[in-house]
């Protein structure tokens, strides 16, 4: 399950002409749980308080972690633009891939439209069970 | 970091950067800017991803840098580089997410005074006749079949479909229709996105501009392109939205694996590329000319909506209320062409990130009547200040492989433009020049202020100094809608 203490967390970094966050995660279901906060601050989201929420299984074939930040990030902007959003509750790795349970939510507002995330300068940094990265988005 | 101290100075609006100067690179950078403009690049790290495009294999000449360059991902915004048919690469990251993101010109006759009282009615119409913002849905919606066609015809699918006038056509870059485009290499969640966002507008840094023709500098081309002092007219600037932005996606993941397949070092992830000539290479540009494609569709679609708001608005002046084509014009984009390079004419794919064609008269892809004349060049500014109509030069500028700045260039981050300036209050002061604005975000307003941009005048100035381009006219807003 997710920590939800404040182990985790994102900022947004000024980029000249896109948008960059750095994320940072004291495990791997923390550092994808900032990600996904970090996305939902730049699209500047409103969650639909009144429409019900739907279990949802999303599933990414296994890859480097940067590439798995990518499309992670990439399906959650698709589902941006489909007017929803996933919360996340548990994440598993095997060798084949990588499950993300959890919850998609309706959208009542969205400020912003990110593109796309980039393999920009991405290095994801472990130290012990630290994570951290900097992604660019294209807005 | 190159400072100014790295590069040979070969002109005042000319800087090359040596290949010596990193060990990895094939060839230089060669910037075309004033001191000004160049200090302003230095800042960030734009040159340094000229310089990791220079080490790509098999480009060739060097990476031209335009006078509006700054910082994007994988090339500058701003970053022109030509790979070698035979033996060079294609880069994704070279061309960007938003697949031929373009600009539309369209022109009428309606003087500015006689529609004076009715732009606030005529900004409306536009923003209640053209959707925008957020993987906007409200486009035309298409079938797989007639999205294959989009694909595979361009533009002509809209002149098929009573969406399009013959001129429109002859008035677009390679007529709106980019061959062996194939939309079979295109993914499904591409094809799905695009069915139904076809004539929408996007968000970000996307527009239609309602402007004047402020000041005319050449009145004989002016003339033949439909530019008349005082009159309106209107920029379009948009792309493939999300069919182009899934495509960039989907390729520039699927290449991360290939740099060891084919022993291609690469100095940004966002630079991964294939050899043009292997079966993946092949696939990224049949996707991307797809995408290109629909691109030239989507603004075609856009710009018979805006043509719809201005006979509704202007009923009772239909003739000279009619927005004739001016141009439309791609600035991310990779497209094959022939250059003499090194003296030698080579045919490359030549990427252009944030850069527009800017073709001498006799070039190939023009029509008839700009063969004569020469391709125009649409300079969009940012909104409160001019935008410019150039055209280009006697002859191809090589070193630049005839290619042009296509904008301002952002000198603020988006971060620091929301911080320092609010939505409401720059609305306000754009309404107290005379400008009124429709915007889907006021945050997003803020973001795209005309303080968050460079002076458009100085990246003109370079670019008509350093023989890139002609003045032809300067346009002034007086309508911006916003996504």
């Amino acid at each position: 399950m997710i920590d939800h203490s404040n182990n985790y967390g994102y900022s947004e970094l000024a980029h000249p002409a896109d948008v960059a966050l750095k994320i940072w995660g004291d495990c791997l279901d923390n550092f994808f749980k900032a990600a996904l906060d970090g996305l939902y601050h730049l699209s500047s989201i409103e969650f639909d308080k009144n429409a019900h929420t739907k279990k949802t299984l999303l599933y990414l074939p296994s890859e480097k972690i940067e590439i798995l930040l990518v499309d992670f990030l990439n399906e959650m902007i698709f589902m941006i633009e489909e007017g929803k959003a996933f919360v996340i509750h548990c994440m598993t790795s095997t060798d084949d891939g990588t499950r993300f349970v959890g919850e998609e939510k309706s959208i009542s507002k969205t400020d912003r439209f990110v593109k796309a995330a980039t393999f920009s300068e991405l290095e994801v940094h472990k130290n012990g069970d630290h994570f951290e990265a900097l992604v660019v988005f294209d807005v | 970091m190159p400072n100014i101290n790295d590069l040979k100075k070969i002109s005042d609006f000319e800087w090359q950067l040596p290949s010596s100067y990193r060990e990895d690179m094939q060839i230089p950078v060669h910037i075309f800017a004033s001191k000004e403009l160049l200090t302003l690049a230095l800042i960030d790290k734009a040159i340094d991803q000229a310089i990791n495009a220079a080490s790509l294999p098999g480009m060739l000449g060097q990476i031209a840098v335009m006078p509006d360059v700054h910082q994007g991902y994988g090339f500058p915004i701003g970053g022109v580089g030509a790979a070698c048919m035979e033996n060079g690469v294609i880069s994704p990251g070279g061309i960007g997410y938003d697949i031929n993101c373009g600009v539309r010109l369209l022109a009428s006759k309606i003087k500015k005074n006689h529609a004076q009282n009715q732009l606030s009615s005529l900004a409306r119409t536009i923003n209640r006749i053209c959707p925008s913002g957020l993987g906007n849905k409200q486009g035309v919606v298409v079938s797989e079949f007639d999205l294959e066609a989009i694909c595979s015809l361009g533009a002509r699918w809209a002149l098929k479909n009573g969406l399009a006038d013959p001129l429109d056509i002859d008035r677009t870059e390679d007529m709106g229709f980019i061959r062996y485009a194939d939309i079979s290499f295109v993914s499904a969640r591409a094809r799905e996105r695009g069915k139904s966002q076809l004539g929408t507008l996007g968000s970000g840094n996307h527009f239609i501009e309602v402007d004047y023709v402020m000041r005319v500098f050449d009145k004989k081309v002016a003339d033949l392109m439909g530019l008349f002092e005082d009159c309106l007219v209107v920029q379009i600037h948009s792309g493939s939205r999300g069919f182009g932005h899934q495509v960039c996606t989907d390729y520039v993941r699927d290449l991360q694996n290939l740099s060891q397949k084919y022993k291609i070092k690469i100095p940004d992830r966002e630079l991964v590329c294939a050899p043009i000539q292997s079966k993946e290479g092949q696939a990224y540009l049949a996707a991307m000319r797809a995408a290109a494609n629909y691109a030239f569709v989507n603004r075609q679609v856009i710009a018979q909506r805006v043509r719809e708001a201005f006979a509704e608005i202007f009923y009772s002046d239909s003739d000279n209320g009619y927005l004739k084509q001016v141009y439309d014009i791609a600035h991310n984009i990779g497209k094959v062409e022939s250059h003499k390079i090194d003296g030698v004419q080579r045919e490359v794919c030549v990427h252009r990130k944030g850069a527009t064609r800017a073709f001498a008269p006799n070039s190939p892809g023009l029509s008839k009547e700009y063969q004569k004349i020469g391709q125009p060049v649409l300079i969009p500014g940012s909104m409160g200040t001019q935008s410019w109509v150039l055209m280009g030069p006697d002859k191809n500028n090589e070193i630049a492989f005839a290619s042009c700045a296509h904008g301002a260039g952002r000198k603020m981050s988006r971060t620091q433009a929301k911080k320092s300036i609010h939505g409401q209050t720059l609305r306000n002061q754009l309404l107290d020049d005379g400008i009124y604005v429709e915007a889907g975000s006021l945050s997003g307003l803020a973001e795209e202020a005309p303080n968050a941009y460079k002076d458009v005048s100085l990246v003109i100035e370079s670019v008509v100094a350093a023989g890139l381009a002609r003045k032809v006219a300067s346009l002034r807003p007086l309508i911006v809608i916003k996504g």
